[in-house]
């Protein structure tokens, strides 16, 4: 991603600027859920929805044929024909491409990835990462998972995605097998 | 120092822009009152207790979101 006042390049995902004037600068992270409706006023009546008008042809598309299923808790995803020509390498072979996951991660080169499946819905996993215990719960209502660390009740930074995008900007990330 | 290698970069699209989301008052609905259905996909945020809420089928049109929040300016990405 460019801005457009500086043209410095930025990772969308970490917020770490990598070249340009502002290269080496940081984003600060705020969380990102996401969810559906019915849960998001369920925990947060208070919620303000910005609405533009836009819709994307590609989602409308997406939609016809996804119906009402959650695409974000799916196990597996499709990649756009030219998609997977925009990728400057191989995708890590640990798991597969479309594999739906939690990752966890601190600082820009440590993360670790908890597959959706392996997390009950409207259930709860507990792991330690860091040396520290980590509570992973799954929202009954729209089937996504939230980590939270056990001894704070503080959330790590995280963010829902399949493996080939988590694995590219973590390539080091640690795997939860349960 | 970035662990992004430089020499991989492949510029794709050049020249592409995507046209960014800059919510202003007239965008903005209660959620609650907004009659969408229940499995509309959402991507939610919030700072100092003021919550925000796009529709991932919007977002997928404009890839940025881009505004302030109790007084800081956030960028919200897809």
């Amino acid at each position: 991603m460019r801005d457009e006042e500086t043209k410095s390049l930025w990772d969308h995902i970490t917020g770490e600027c990598f070249d340009g004037p502002l290269a080496g600068r940081r984003l600060d992270f705020w969380q990102v859920h996401i969810t559906n409706v019915a849960a998001e006023v369920a925990a947060h009546p208070d919620t303000i929805l910005l609405k533009s008008g836009h819709q994307s042809l590609r989602g409308s598309i997406m939609r016809m044929f996804l119906g009402k299923r959650m695409r974000y808790t799916n196990e597996g995803t499709m990649l756009a024909p030219n998609f997977r020509s925009t990728m400057h390498q191989q995708i890590d072979p640990r798991l597969p491409e479309g594999e739906q996951g939690l990752g966890l991660t601190k600082e820009l080169n440590q993360g670790k990835f908890y597959p959706v499946k392996l997390i009950p819905s409207g259930g709860e996993i507990e792991d330690e990462w860091l040396g520290r215990r980590v509570r992973i719960t799954r929202n009954e209502i729209d089937g996504v998972p939230f980590a939270m660390w056990a001894d704070t009740g503080e959330a790590p930074m995280q963010l829902l995605s399949r493996w080939y995008g988590f694995s590219f900007t973590y390539p080091d990330c640690e795997i939860y097998s349960g | 120092m970035s662990r992004i290698d430089r020499s991989k970069i492949k510029v794709t699209a050049k020249g592409f822009k995507f046209d960014p989301f800059r919510p202003q008052a007239k965008h903005q609905y209660s959620l609650a009152d907004a009659q969408l259905k229940e499995d509309v996909e959402l991507l939610a945020f919030e700072r100092d207790g003021q919550r925000r809420a796009v529709l991932i089928s919007e977002v997928m049109y404009h890839h940025i979101v881009q505004g302030e929040l109790a007084g800081e300016p956030y960028l919200v990405t897809y």
